[in-house]
């Protein structure tokens, strides 16, 4: 396969480039909205799987498996969804 | 103008993170992932806290490549995908790869993906964690869209 049918298939694979751009910046928005309130995010959601959809909290679980469930209940998209497990007491991540 | 992208540091943990678009076309399967930043990981890998998200099916999936990490060996599932990264509003970054999928264990249920340096080598990374400042150079990507 050549260089450019190569590159072709990859963008038919892509979708909508402008649709891509805004909803990777939606999405970064949450996850910098997980980060930035966690603190408060540890008191109120202390050992709970938290989703977050376009800067805002949308479900949460004591099962990431719940969840999501209370995601798709809501009809919101799972592929737009960030998911963090908060706990006080993070575990040191060597990998 | 440099093609730059911006990453970010979680405020609890320090860890650093990018956003992007994950494509695992076989599967039909799209989604967006948090990755962790990880100049250690030879590849870039999916585990299993998006997976279960994105609706894989594990059952599906196939290959097995080995993995070693500092757990211990790993028996990964192997998939073809393509991973998107946005500057906004100038360019989309599009790579190519080999995804890793590590199969499902409670264990790392809540341990983020991996961007491992397949794609990483292709950046010039600045690690600034007291200016908050993670950027990426883009040198080189498979596909290069304008906005």
């Amino acid at each position: 396969m050549n260089t450019n049918t190569r590159e072709q298939v990859i963008l038919n694979q892509l979708g909508n480039p402008v649709d891509i751009d805004r909803e990777l910046q939606s999405f970064r928005k949450s996850a910098r909205v997980l980060s930035s309130h966690h603190p408060r995010f540890i008191d109120r959601y202390q050992k709970k799987w938290v989703a977050i959809y376009d800067g805002r909290t949308r479900a949460q679980g004591r099962t990431l498996q719940s969840t999501l469930r209370e995601i798709d209940r809501k009809g919101l998209p799972r592929e737009h969804v960030i998911v963090r497990y908060i706990d006080r007491n993070q575990r040191t991540m060597i990998l | 103008m440099i093609a730059m992208l911006r990453g970010r540091f979680d405020d609890t943990s320090g860890r650093p993170y990018i956003e992007g678009r994950l494509i695992l076309p076989n599967l039909n399967i799209c989604g967006d992932i948090s990755f962790l930043v990880d100049t250690g990981s030879d590849v870039t890998r999916l585990h299993p806290i998006d997976g279960i998200r994105l609706h894989i099916d594990y059952d599906q999936l196939s290959g097995d490549a080995e993995s070693v990490g500092t757990s211990g060996v790993s028996h990964d599932f192997i998939e073809p995908a393509v991973v998107v990264f946005s500057e906004p509003k100038r360019f989309l970054y599009v790579y190519n790869i080999t995804l890793r999928i590590a199969p499902y264990d409670i264990e790392i249920l809540d341990l983020p993906s991996l961007l491992g340096r397949n794609i990483l080598d292709r950046w010039r990374m600045t690690y600034n964690p007291p200016k908050k400042s993670l950027l990426f150079k883009v040198v080189s990507a498979d596909v290069t869209v304008p906005l």
